[in-house]
């Protein structure tokens, strides 16, 4: 069993809407533009939050949850709900047999997976390059992998 | 007292009979033995041709590729000279065109032709290229240097009418040559106000030869390199350019990747199915240091600058009257595809791929970023010079950085994490081959249980129950039918039932044998399993050891772009003081 660390389903329900506090407005970038934007370097603060995520804060509660999908609301305060990362996922430094955790922005809820444990089809895409020491993090959308390295430049993979 | 005698002789001849029929018993059960024996080696023959038959299947497979291969390589290789004889058919008289140009100009410098050897020349080069725009260009040229000005301009007029942009480029460059700066820049400024960054004309790459070769000197330099940085500013303002130029570069670097050689991880390649991602994972880790390689060699030692200014007008309008004609395109375009299969030794897919990724080099007009690829990338087919190569990638350093690390991520993304491995009956997978203990102990586990079956599957089949059970109910039905009155019928039933007796006995002893020899084949079949796995193991260890290094150099190449910045390479000639660059 996956074993969920922050959140609950019900966490989920405040906790997403804060990630897209204006979701009224849509966002105005779409194609190429939107692309581009997703592809600028990402903030130092947001790429240390999105850091945080596995060390040593698995024990935190919902505060630290909420304070991260707030650093992803404010890294894209322009996008649209649908524009912004289905999650994250990134290498798990809790120990073996944990592997990898994925942060799934639907849900709110942060969750830590074990060798050979396969996660929800769409992040498990993400696992391989998360394991990479080269990338902190990967932004899981529907249609792309975007690997996130320390500096904060981003590689796309469409998939 | 009744004669015995008959009865007595017939027990006699029976006794002898049953002897016989003894024999032939203990006969049949050798004989069911050595059938026994001879069944299990057919089923050992059997596995073993099993395999060769797969093995003949797979090496079938792969001739009749590599027939294919060659076939396609021989088609490739025929027709590829049947199009450059046809280009030669069709284009060869512009050579000597070509020719002319530059042997007018040098025959003017030294002053030892006639103004008359040359226009004539010229003219008889008017009469023999229709529709060509150098012809009227040269006329025009020597107009020029006869000072007979209404010829010129008529002539130069023709030229514009038949291709205004190499028309223009050709009269800078010959104007920079003469050293006549102001007409040379109102020729560029021409030339400039004609161009659409978004669909050049290929001749550009001249223009950047000569910038990059420091043939432009003071305001032309300028002037450039302004035009340069405006052009690209609005391209990167279009959406979706960025994308599209990190594309390009992802795909002209992806081309690169060397392939794994036929001799490399041997076991690997035999035994797991999951070595064509490896073997793919490796050739794009092995692709960092091909990559490295290509632009140190390209950013490694001096440029020969051509001692005076007129050389490298020369060479460079040389490119320009030689390299650009766009009706040669279509034949240009089957010549190299054609050029790409044989040098993919037929493997048409792979020719396919390299031909994608340098197609824009050879389309009549593409972007001016793509025309910097180009350059960069495949200066064999504009003719573009090591300085233009250089300031081409200098130029494009964020865009070939982008790609690259697109590239790289992509194929991270793809590197299997585990790897499966076939020894034998067993099936197991392995990370990084560290897990050799493991393994092992499953794999024996796995022979263990195997042998096990196998040994108990060994028991009296139902035939020989059947036999059995048979022969005696035969033998005891005979029996007592015989007695009442008592016959020789008695010993007959007796005997056919002692038959049934010694075939089962007969039978349960060779059931060990059997057995054994079943525990055996298997035993073999482990050891030989383990030394798969053994094997296997060590080269996955090594495969992740070696990917993981070439992974690393990834870091190198964007160190290496990183470092580059265009101003620096441009060309400083020794007649110029000082070079201004923005």
């Amino acid at each position: 069993m996956a074993r969920p660390i922050l959140g609950t389903p019900q966490a989920a329900k405040i906790s997403t809407s804060g990630v897209t506090p204006t979701t009224t407005a849509r966002s105005t970038l779409q194609g190429p533009r939107l692309q581009q934007r997703l592809r600028e370097k990402r903030s130092t603060k947001y790429v240390q939050a999105m850091a945080r995520l596995d060390a040593g804060t698995h024990h935190a509660d919902r505060p630290a949850l909420e304070s991260l999908l707030e650093a992803i609301s404010n890294e894209f305060p322009e996008l649209g709900i649908e524009q912004l990362p289905v999650g994250i996922v990134s290498q798990c430094y809790l120990g073996a047999p944990y592997e990898v955790h994925i942060c799934d922005l639907s849900d709110g809820i942060v969750e830590h997976f074990k060798t050979f444990q396969p996660m929800p089809p769409l992040f498990e895409r993400g696992r391989t390059l998360s394991l990479h020491p080269c990338y902190v993090f990967i932004e899981v959308y529907p249609d792309t992998l975007r690997a996130v390295a320390l500096d904060g430049s981003v590689s796309v993979v469409e998939c | 007292m009744a004669d015995l005698g008959p009865i007595l002789r017939a027990i006699d001849s029976l006794d002898s009979n049953l002897s016989v029929v003894n024999g032939n018993i203990n006969q049949v059960a050798r004989d069911v033995a050595t059938v026994g024996n001879n069944v299990e080696v057919v089923a050992q023959q059997q596995a073993a041709t099993h395999d060769r038959l797969e093995e003949l299947y797979a090496e079938f497979q792969e001739f009749v590729a590599a027939d294919a291969r060659q076939k396609e390589r021989q088609f490739a290789a025929t027709r590829v000279i049947e199009v450059r004889q046809e280009l030669d058919k069709r284009f060869g008289h512009y050579a000597e065109v070509r020719r002319h140009t530059t042997g007018i100009l040098q025959a003017a410098d030294v002053a030892i032709v006639r103004e008359e050897t040359m226009r004539t020349a010229s003219e008889n080069l008017m009469l023999a290229c229709p529709g060509y725009w150098l012809a009227p260009g040269l006329v025009a040229l020597v107009g020029w240097i006869a000072d007979n000005r209404a010829l010129a301009e008529k002539a130069l007029s023709e030229a514009i009418k038949r291709d205004d942009s190499k028309a223009s480029l050709f009269f800078s460059l010959v104007c920079r040559r003469a050293k006549r700066m102001e007409a040379c820049g109102r020729w560029l400024i021409r030339y400039f106000q004609m161009q659409n960054p978004a669909a050049m004309d290929r001749e550009v790459v001249v223009m950047l030869d000569a910038l990059a070769n420091g043939v432009f000197g003071g305001a032309a330099l300028t002037t450039c390199s302004a035009v340069v940085d405006e052009w690209l500013t609005e391209l990167e303002d279009q959406a979706g350019f960025p994308d599209e130029q990190r594309k390009r570069w992802g795909e002209a670097l992806d081309v690169m990747a060397p392939r794994v050689g036929p001799n490399e991880y041997p076991t690997l390649r035999r035994y797991s199915s999951t070595w064509h991602q490896l073997d793919a994972a490796l050739a794009a880790a092995r692709r960092n240091q091909v990559i490295q390689a290509f632009f140190e060699q390209m950013f490694t030692g001096e440029i020969v600058v051509p001692p005076s200014l007129e050389s490298a007008v020369d060479s460079i309008l040389q490119s320009l009257v030689t390299n650009f004609d766009d009706e040669e395109l279509p034949l240009r375009r089957a010549e190299r595809k054609l050029q790409l299969i044989v040098d993919e030794s037929g493997d048409k897919p792979a020719a396919t791929r390299r031909f994608d990724a340098e197609v824009d080099s050879l389309k009549e007009q593409t972007n001016f970023a793509a025309m910097l690829t180009n350059s960069a990338m495949y200066p064999e087919r504009s003719g573009a010079t090591r300085a233009t190569q250089r300031y081409a990638v200098s130029r494009s350093r964020q865009w070939i950085i982008a790609g690259f690390q697109d590239l790289v991520a992509r194929d991270r993304a793809r590197v299997p994490t585990e790897a499966e491995i076939s020894s034998g009956s067993w099936k197991g997978t392995s990370r990084d081959g560290s897990n050799e203990q493991q393994l092992s102990g499953d794999l024996r586990q796995h022979y263990s249980n195997r042998i096990e079956q196998a040994v108990a599957a060994v028991v009296i089949t139902g035939g020989t129950w059947a036999a059995v059970i048979i022969g005696g109910l035969i033998g005891l039905m005979i029996t007592v039918s015989s007695m009442s009155p008592p016959s020789g019928g008695i010993v007959v039933g007796l005997l056919i039932m002692a038959a049934a007796g010694a075939y089962f006995y007969f039978q349960r002893n060779n059931l060990e044998n059997v057995r054994q020899r079943a525990r055996q084949a298997l035993e073999k079949e482990h050891d030989e399993a383990q030394r798969t796995l053994k094997a296997s193991l060590a080269e996955l260890t090594d495969l992740r050891r070696e990917a993981a290094r070439e992974d690393a150099k990834a870091a190198n190449v964007i160190e290496l772009l990183s470092a580059l910045s265009s101003p620096q390479f441009i060309l400083k000639r020794p007649e110029q003081a000082r070079v201004i660059t923005n």
